[in-house]
C-alpha cells in the first residue's frame, strides 16, 4: 500500500516537523470533510440521532459540535 | 432581507453562487462570495480595498491564487504536508464538494445552498449596517460581515497586503461617513 509506506515515511522522517504538519493538515481536512457531510445529511432530513448511529459517537456529541456552529 | 440590499451587494450575492457553481462547490462559502466581491469593479467596497492599497487587479489575481482549499479552512502549508502523504489536496476538496458516492452535486444551477459561514457573513453585513445606520445593505456591509465571520480566505486576502480587519473596518467606517 502506497499511502500507507507514504504515511510512514512523513510520520517518521527525521524531521518530525513534516509529519506533524500532515497531522494538523489530516485534521483540518477531517474536520472540513465532517462539516461537509454532516451540512448534507442535515439537509437531506436526517435526525442528530441517525449521524451520530454512523459516525459511531453519541447524539450529544454531534449535536453539541455541530448544531449552533 | 434581501429588499434591502444594493443592486451591487444583489450583485455579489448572486455572483457567489455562480461562482461556487463554476467550481464545482457544494455550497457558497465565504470564499466564493469575496471571489464575486472582489470580481464586481467599482464598488464601494473594492474603493476602500484600492485606497488601502489592494487595488481590484491585485485583490482579483491573488484572490484567483488561493486554490480550492483555502475556502475548506485548509492553507498552502496543509497542502504541502498533505502531498507528502501522496494527497493532492484540491483534488479530495473536489471531490468532497460533488457527491462521494459519485452522483452529481446536490444542488442545481442558481440555487447553490449558502453555508453557515456564508449566511453568517450576510447576517452580519446587516448588522454593520444596522451599525453605521445604513438604511441599506450595501458591498461595503457585505466586506464588513466578511472580514467578521473570521474566514480563512479573507484572513489571507487581508496579509497579503499587510492588512488587518482594523484597517478595513476604520476605512470602512470612514468612506461610509463622507457617503453621508
Amino acid at each position: 500500500m502506497t499511502e500507507l509506506s507514504e504515511l510512514t515515511d512523513a510520520a517518521t522522517a527525521a524531521d518530525p516537523r513534516a509529519g506533524l504538519r500532515a497531522v494538523r493538515a489530516l485534521g483540518r481536512l477531517l474536520e472540513h470533510l465532517e462539516r461537509t457531510q454532516v451540512d448534507r445529511a442535515r439537509a437531506a432530513g436526517w435526525s442528530w440521532q441517525e449521524i451520530a448511529d454512523v459516525l459511531e459517537v453519541s447524539r450529544q456529541a454531534v449535536h453539541k459540535k455541530h448544531a449552533r456552529r | 432581507m434581501f429588499e434591502r440590499f444594493t443592486r451591487n451587494a444583489r450583485g455579489v450575492v448572486i455572483g457567489a453562487q455562480e461562482v461556487a457553481h463554476r467550481q464545482g462547490a457544494a455550497e457558497v462559502r465565504p470564499a466564493h462570495l469575496l471571489q464575486s466581491l472582489a470580481a464586481q469593479g467599482d464598488v464601494l467596497a473594492m474603493r476602500v480595498l484600492a485606497d488601502l492599497g489592494a487595488p481590484g487587479d491585485e485583490v482579483r489575481r491573488v484572490v484567483g491564487e488561493l486554490g480550492a482549499h483555502y475556502s475548506a479552512g485548509l492553507d498552502g502549508e496543509d497542502a504541502a504536508a498533505l502531498e507528502l502523504l501522496g494527497i493532492d489536496l484540491d483534488e479530495v476538496i473536489r471531490r468532497i464538494d460533488q457527491d462521494l458516492t459519485g452522483g452529481p452535486a446536490p444542488t442545481p444551477k442558481g440555487h447553490q445552498r449558502f453555508s453557515r459561514q456564508s449566511k453568517k457573513v450576510l447576517e452580519l453585513s446587516l448588522r454593520e449596517a444596522l451599525r453605521l445606520r445604513d438604511g441599506f445593505i450595501g458591498t461595503e456591509h457585505i466586506l464588513l460581515g466578511l472580514i467578521r465571520v473570521d474566514d480563512h480566505t479573507v484572513r489571507q486576502l487581508l496579509a497579503a497586503f499587510d492588512l488587518d480587519t482594523d484597517d478595513v473596518r476604520r476605512a470602512v467606517d470612514e468612506a461610509d461617513r463622507r457617503a453621508g
